[in-house]
């Protein structure tokens, strides 16, 4: 039986909400600054249009403090859902006055991608966008990689009792430190850490590639934002493969391979924990099924004409599979090059889309742990099966610490496994329904899905309504992974049908 | 005109016999068919002019596509102007030779050019200021500021109220 939402669990949840929007106000005047500094003065009033109703927003929503503020777990959780369609909406506002958008749906598509830092664009003429736009875009990736949630935990809701379960409704599980607020403090030092060397990095490299220094800072920011929370958005239309750099690509490459590594793993080896690198399961999965992706693309791409040498092959290959895998989506290939690839190598880069980086990071998809702990699962049962009735077989694997596998995670991470093939799948039906055919509908459901943002060209302004509808829905879920969503389908059923 | 330009072009510089008149899109959809090919191309010089000693690049757009030149840093230096926000670049003319996967460039698609001229020079495109913008700026903002002071006699108001249990 499902209890009927009370009127306390509305207010509760519209209070929260209206904190999270005055805070995407507030971030607006970051772009709405760079708008004052570059002089583009259409676009700093669309900021101002933007903040300012988010502002209204957020203050009507707050207008009541709640009798109590501290969240039930799923208030929490259905918090965690819902501020990520709020701020799309919000978020999305700007964009659509730039004119860079040939309808709402498309900016909104835009912030959502942006947000669940998947980086498929359906931005007009992104090469005459104004700077503060893309600063926008390119911020949308990084609150969205950081998570909206772990941002307002860090400045805007302090001492709340129940904020684990907004943490644990944006998809992230790792309590590193005692408390909540603290593991969310660590996660931005750890990234204002990375910000100063990675931007850094690319301001001198793009420096040396012939840029002036105020571009090459705005680049170097924007990139390092896109590949750290593995976004994938970029400032110009070719995406990585604008700076014609070996070493613009290795320095990116760096950043978001970080970027797609726990959490959980970066304080212990911050904290000296260097040998956990080679122990933990999740990273020994990770390299396994990288190389496994990585050979079955390059084999692919040496069946190709067109390749002349193997480290032409292997360049390319590398970085693209990479880029899928870790879940950013640069690409340094266009997509209709991408499009006439091999059967074999596009199966390579989908399967390495579908897997995804590691949990607690800022990678989507079915991500390395799930992976490792089925296969130990499967491992285990074969071992049962050879082994004398009266035996009794443990399975031990280590994940930060020595843990004995048990039913409930490989139940847990095999279910996850099931929910994100079949919302893979949904996506490549709705994209064979709209005349796409099986490979390229899959690949760009995969992409969508699994939040990377590579394309082989179907994602542009002119695909069907219905596919950009779609993508966005998988992009949420995808970034969710499916929790806040079924506690929030579960809420709106106990709202129209719970006693 | 375009006749007279490629003929101006391939009777100026370096022979390109057979040079087949191409879009960066259409390069860019069917660069199985151009591969390695002498090709003549047109776009809008965007973004960076991106200058490495006696080398350099720059990617020029026609809109819908984008493609790398490179060439040298002389050839390249005739842009001018690059497309960007307010800024219309130059739109150049490029013979040269096309690569799906460029051997000297680790397999990326490029156009090594021969020759370049620009056709038309860029300029700025100044923006208009939008005053229906700025007069719904105005409005919100004003809004916004009663909304947070409502907010704030909501909350004078609502202060005292008992707690329940």
């Amino acid at each position: 039986m499902f209890l009927k939402p009370r009127k306390e669990d509305f207010q509760i949840i519209g209070y929260y909400l209206g904190k999270l929007s005055a805070g995407l106000g507030i971030a607006m005047l970051l772009p709405l600054a760079a708008a004052f500094y570059y002089r583009e003065w259409n676009a700093a009033l669309d900021f101002i249009v933007g903040a300012t109703i988010a502002l209204i927003l957020g203050c009507l929503l707050t207008l009541v403090r709640p009798r109590k503020t501290d969240l039930s777990w799923a208030n929490g959780v259905v918090i965690a859902g819902l501020s990520w369609l709020v701020a799309m909406f919000l978020a999305a506002v700007p964009l659509y006055l730039s004119g860079h958008y040939q309808a709402f749906v498309d900016a909104l598509f835009e912030t959502m991608s942006g947000f669940a830092t998947t980086g498929l664009s359906l931005t007009v003429d992104l090469d005459h966008l104004p700077q503060s736009y893309n600063l926008w875009r390119h911020t949308t990736q990084f609150l969205g990689g950081q998570g909206i949630v772990v941002i307002a935990l860090t400045f805007f809701i302090r001492g709340v009792s129940g904020a684990f379960s907004l943490f644990v409704g944006e998809a992230r599980d790792e309590k590193l430190l005692p408390n909540v607020i603290s593991t969310a403090r660590f996660i931005w030092l750890v990234t204002l850490v990375y910000l100063i060397l990675g931007a850094g990095t690319l301001t001198l490299i793009g420096l040396r590639l012939g840029l002036t220094l105020d571009r090459s800072f705005f680049h170097g920011l924007c990139v390092f934002m896109a590949a750290w929370d593995t976004g994938g958005f970029s400032p110009q239309s070719q995406s990585i493969l604008y700076y014609h750099s070996v070493y613009y690509e290795a320095a990116t490459f760096f950043i978001f391979f970080l970027g797609s590594i726990n959490f959980g793993l970066h304080y212990l080896i911050w904290n000296g924990r260097r040998g956990e690198l080679w122990k933990d399961l999740e990273i020994r999965t990770y390299v396994f099924t990288i190389s496994i992706t990585v050979l079955i693309t390059l084999f692919g791409l040496i069946q190709m004409a067109g390749f002349q040498d193997l480290p032409s092959i292997f360049r390319t290959g590398f970085y693209q599979v990479l880029s899928g895998h870790t879940g950013t989506g640069f690409m340094t290939v266009t997509a209709s090059q991408f499009a006439g690839w091999s059967e074999l190598a596009l199966l390579g880069v989908i399967l390495a889309m579908g897997a995804g980086g590691c949990v607690s990071s800022t990678a989507g998809a079915i991500k390395a742990l799930r992976i490792g702990l089925v296969a130990k699962g499967f491992l285990r049962q074969v071992k049962t099966v050879l082994t004398p009735e009266q035996g009794l077989v443990t399975e031990k694997f280590h994940h930060f610490k020595d843990v004995v596998l048990d039913n409930r995670q490989v139940q847990t991470a095999g279910l996850l496994i099931i929910a994100y093939i079949g919302l893979y799948l949904a996506g490549t039906l709705v994209g064979m329904f709209c005349g796409y055919p099986f490979l390229p509908a899959l690949f760009e459901s995969v992409s969508a899905a699994a939040n990377v943002g590579h394309t082989v060209g179907i994602t542009g302004p002119a695909m069907p309504l219905a596919l950009k509808l779609t993508y966005i829905i998988q992009m949420w879920v995808g970034r969710f992974e499916f929790l806040a969503i079924f506690v929030l389908a579960g809420f709106l059923y106990s709202w129209v049908r719970g006693r | 005109m375009m006749t007279l330009l490629l003929a101006f072009l391939l009777a100026a510089g370096p022979a390109l016999p057979d040079t087949p008149r191409v879009s960066v899109s259409d390069l860019v959809a069917h660069y199985q068919v151009y591969d390695g090919k002498p090709v003549l191309t047109q776009g809008e010089a965007i973004g960076d002019l991106m200058l490495r000693g006696r080398e350099g690049w720059v990617n020029i757009s026609d809109g819908n596509a984008a493609l790398g030149l490179y060439g040298t840093a002389e050839t390249l230096k005739r842009i001018q102007y690059l497309g960007r926000f307010q800024s219309l670049g130059d739109r150049v003319v490029a013979a040269g030779i096309f690569h799906n996967a460029c051997p000297v460039h680790s397999g990326q698609m490029d156009l090594h050019i021969l020759r370049l001229e620009v056709v038309a020079e860029g300029k700025a495109v100044p923006e208009a200021f939008n005053f229906y913008k700025a007069g719904l700026a105005i409005l919100l903002a004003i809004m916004a500021v009663g909304a947070l002071l409502l907010r704030q006699f909501f909350r004078k108001a609502t202060a005292g109220r008992p707690k329940r249990s």
